[in-house]
């Protein structure tokens, strides 16, 4: 697969730009972002997205502000729209119970940061 | 009745017994020889008289013969010679009572009674006479005369004609006279009360009595057939019978004919037997006298014997009963005796001195167990099986208020003194400790429980109770004891509550304590991102540094982006190796069953792929499986292997060893490399966090890793332990299911 839209989730402008590096240099260059979980939902859920369709992955941080990460892929897997989307979490914490509950729920990847493009790579050749 | 007049009465029955014997048999046979002595002298006197009677009847036929045979001699016409004569003939012979001379017509010619002269008579005898016969006939009593016997005899002539017949009339009675001893027997037989001769007929010839009537039939026809086939048959002329206590003595004459005349008269003799006995009767009330005299004076005399035969017997039973009243001085005061009373009375001396002994020292011995019983502090008692108390010890009172009376009369008192909320557990335990248990369970029961003693305080009271059985095995009730266990509850209580506060105690520092940790941990997530999130981007912007450095052909910003990554990088380690060591006692275990040879061949790959300028020579044993955590045992092998392989870098030929060894029965595995090895003079430091053996400078390394490798095998219930020389290598050894310490 060669998903050519990525929804990224990332608080923190530093990391947003060393994941839109490593994105870049796999050649993936249509990238929205979200800062916050919300913000997050709104753009999979929102009326917005009426007119556009889904993105093809999701790269999520865990340590979002007010809604976290765990919060966001629950709403991800609950919805029938979104149930089969792609998830990546990308996140600095090696918490195991984290990891567990992601698991559970359905991701693609547990990466820890910083992303790098090897790695990303090697995830897409299996998505 | 006492033993004295026991032997009294039956020496003096056997006595008396003998006496009447005696005397009832002397009685008899002298009876017995006198009535045989009388009967037969009677029998003889019956017959004599008879004969004696046949004497004289015969010889008046004689007379009255030679009467009429005299005068022919003399004249020839012998009536006229008799006529002048009868009155002659009378006169001589008194005891004619009629001379009769018939004529060849039958009219009478000549008499004694003149009025009868010229009269004819045709009677028997003139028939008979005239028929030329002589004799006599047997005339019963009749009218006028007495029973009488008529001789007759015929007389002829000078022609040879029978012409005259003379008759004499003589009455029995007259005859009778002139028997000898008749009418009188000889006194020693006694008066006959009757005498009587009877004809073959039965009829009445002549009796002694003047109350019978002669010529009535006085003897039946059957006793005088039985009296002739009697005679008939045997040689007796008699026979006697006996009726009423009279006896019968009937006699026949055995002369029987006179001249062919028979004269079959039956001669009866009664007498009454108590005639006969009358003398033997004076002498049987003599003898009686006598008998009661000899029986008196021998009473006397017995009873003299018994009473001194029976004397040591009294005196041995008021001894016996003097004992038994628990008195044993008395006996010590009867006199010695040589024979068998002396015997019994000393065997009783030793008896009364024994039992007076046993009794002191049973005494003694009930005071002493009286003394133990009774002064017990707990309340003890034996209950019978139907519930009554057979003991109940007197320390009832000072325990429950109630004293061992009121207990011993109402039973269910213990009952109903026990507290109403006890009293239903106590009721069950009764109801099964007195149902007759089997002899093998003689076990104990014990329970708790509260009494309201008589003052009304509540009391706590530990019972406990078994069945006693008897020798034979039956069930004789249970014996209880009670104690007093009030202040050990109240200690108890005192004890419950403070277990109860310290509980509490414990339970808020427990909470406190988790609070802590929590907080700790919480403090250590947050510090942990916060710290490796900034980390993270250091090493991004490091990487990134280092590509643009490199694209630029910068040596030196290359290097420098190289150790800022690899820094970041170390920090990183720090990091996670200190969250997993802090986390580690709280995580918890779940066992799977995992492949350790598949594992480690997996983690060696990674750990070459991370290195890939070392070579190092693996060897691993196929097929360990374990059963553990598979996270944590592949954390652990990984900082095994990653330290053999860290350590065996200044190796010329690298060689890293997973092996299992096996013995008694316990598996510890190892992993052995051929590095540098350590003194084992500080092994003890070896698993302390941060503690390290060796310089940062030779080996990399943050010193946090064995101490999380024996943390993971501690929490998986193993032992890990080292051995190793300086620059031979080291040898890490761990179990994981508690095994023991195992030395290859």
């Amino acid at each position: 697969m060669k998903p050519c839209r990525i929804l990224l989730v990332e608080d923190n402008g530093d990391d947003e730009y060393l994941t839109r590096r490593a994105l870049n240099k796999t050649d993936i260059h249509d990238v929205e972002v979200a800062h916050d979980g919300i913000e997050a939902i709104e753009i999979l859920f929102g009326e917005k997205r009426m007119e556009l369709p889904l993105p093809d992955l999701v790269i999520l941080d865990l340590r979002l502000p007010m809604v976290d990460g765990v919060e966001v892929l629950e709403s991800i897997r609950n919805d029938y729209r979104t149930m089969g989307l792609p998830v990546i979490i990308l996140t600095s914490s090696e918490d195991i119970r984290d990891k567990e509950t992601c698991f559970n729920l359905g991701i693609a990847a547990f990466i820890s940061k910083p992303l790098q493009a090897g790695a990303l790579q090697e995830i897409m050749k299996h998505l | 009745m006492n033993f004295s007049t026991r032997i009294l009465l039956s020496y003096f029955l056997l006595f008396a017994i003998s006496m009447a014997t005696l005397i009832g048999y002397l009685y008899w046979s002298t009876t017995a020889g006198k009535q045989e002595s009388v009967v037969l002298e009677l029998r003889g006197n019956a017959v004599r008289i008879l004969d004696d009677l046949a004497g004289h009847i015969h010889d008046h036929r004689m007379e009255l013969s030679a009467m009429a045979t005299a005068r022919i001699w003399y004249d020839d016409s012998p009536a006229a010679y008799l006529q002048e004569r009868i009155a002659s003939y009378k006169e001589i012979y008194s005891i004619y009572d009629r001379i009769t001379l018939f004529d060849a017509d039958g009219r009478i010619i000549g008499d004694s009674n003149q009025a009868a002269i010229g009269t004819v008579d045709r009677c028997l005898c003139w028939q008979d006479g005239m028929s030329g016969k002589s004799g006599f006939h047997v005339v019963a009593a009749q009218a006028q005369h007495d029973s009488s016997i008529h001789y007759y005899q015929g007389i002829r002539n000078r022609r040879g004609r029978l012409a005259t017949v003379l008759a004499i009339r003589i009455p029995l009675s007259h005859i009778m006279k002139h028997v000898r001893g008749f009418p009188q027997f000889p006194a020693a037989l006694g008066t006959p009360l009757k005498i009587e001769l009877v004809d073959t007929d039965g009829r009445l010839l002549y009796s002694n009595r003047t109350d019978s009537v002669i010529g009535d039939k006085t003897l039946a026809l059957a006793e005088l057939r039985h009296l002739t086939g009697h005679l008939n048959t045997t040689s007796d002329d008699s026979s006697v019978s006996e009726q009423n206590g009279m006896l019968t003595i009937l006699a026949l004459s055995r002369h029987k004919e006179v001249e062919n005349h028979p004269i079959p008269w039956i001669m009866l003799v009664q007498i009454d037997k108590e005639q006969i006995f009358a003398d033997i009767r004076k002498h049987r009330a003599n003898i009686s006298l006598f008998a009661l005299l000899l029986m008196g004076v021998s009473g006397g005399l017995i009873w003299m014997v018994a009473a001194r035969l029976s004397r040591p017997v009294k005196e041995l039973a008021e001894q016996a009963a003097e004992m038994s009243r628990g008195r044993f001085e008395s006996i010590r005061e009867l006199p010695a005796r040589s024979d068998e009373f002396g015997c019994l009375v000393e065997s009783m001396r030793t008896m009364g001195s024994r039992l007076d002994a046993a009794l002191g020292e049973l005494k003694e011995r009930e005071e002493k167990f009286k003394t133990v019983a009774d002064l017990t502090i707990n309340w003890e008692y034996w209950i019978a099986p139907d519930g009554d108390f057979l003991y109940i010890s007197p320390s009832c009172q000072s325990i429950s208020g109630y004293g061992s009376e009121e207990f011993r009369q109402r039973p269910g008192l213990l009952t109903e003194i026990i507290h109403p909320e006890d009293r239903p557990m106590f009721m069950q335990h009764l109801s099964g400790a007195l149902h007759e248990p089997d002899e093998t369970t003689t076990a104990h029961e014990e329970l708790e429980f509260r009494i309201m003693t008589k003052g009304g305080e509540t009391r706590w009271l530990n019972h406990v109770c078994r069945p006693i059985f008897g020798a034979e095995g039956e069930f004789l009730g249970r014996r209880a004891s009670n104690f007093d266990i009030t202040s050990r509850k109240k200690y108890e209580e005192l004890i419950h509550n403070l277990n109860a506060d310290l509980e509490a105690k414990v339970l808020s520092r427990t909470a406190e304590l988790e609070s802590s940790v929590r907080d700790l941990e919480g403090f250590c997530y947050a510090v942990s991102h916060e710290i490796r999130a900034p980390l993270a981007r250091l090493e991004g912007f490091s990487r990134a540094l280092n590509e643009e450095a490199s694209i630029c052909g910068n040596e030196q910003h290359c290097y420098y982006a190289g150790r800022l990554v690899a820094a970041s990088r170390q920090l990183q380690e720090v990091i996670d190796g200190l969250l997993l060591f802090t986390r580690l006692p709280r995580l918890a275990i779940i066992r799977q069953k995992v492949n350790l040879s598949d594992l480690a061949t997996g983690l060696t790959a990674e750990l070459l792929a991370l290195q890939p300028e070392r070579a190092v020579d693996f060897a691993i044993t196929p097929g360990i499986s374990v059963a553990a955590d598979p996270e944590l045992i592949r954390t652990c092998l990984r900082i095994l292997l990653d330290n053999a392989v860290k350590f065996t870098s200044l190796s010329p030929t690298a060689r890293v060893e997973l092996g299992i060894n096996s013995e008694r029965g316990k598996e510890a595995f190892f992993v052995r490399d051929n590095g540098a090895g350590f003194d084992m003079r500080f092994s003890d430091k070896l698993f302390v966090p941060f503690q390290r053996l060796h310089s940062q400078k030779n080996f990399a390394g943050i010193g946090i890793g064995l101490a999380t490798a024996k943390r993971i095998i501690e929490r998986h219930g193993g032992r890990i332990w080292a051995d190793s020389r300086p620059g031979e290598g080291a040898t890490f050894f761990f179990t994981l299911n508690g095994g023991e310490e195992i030395n290859p």
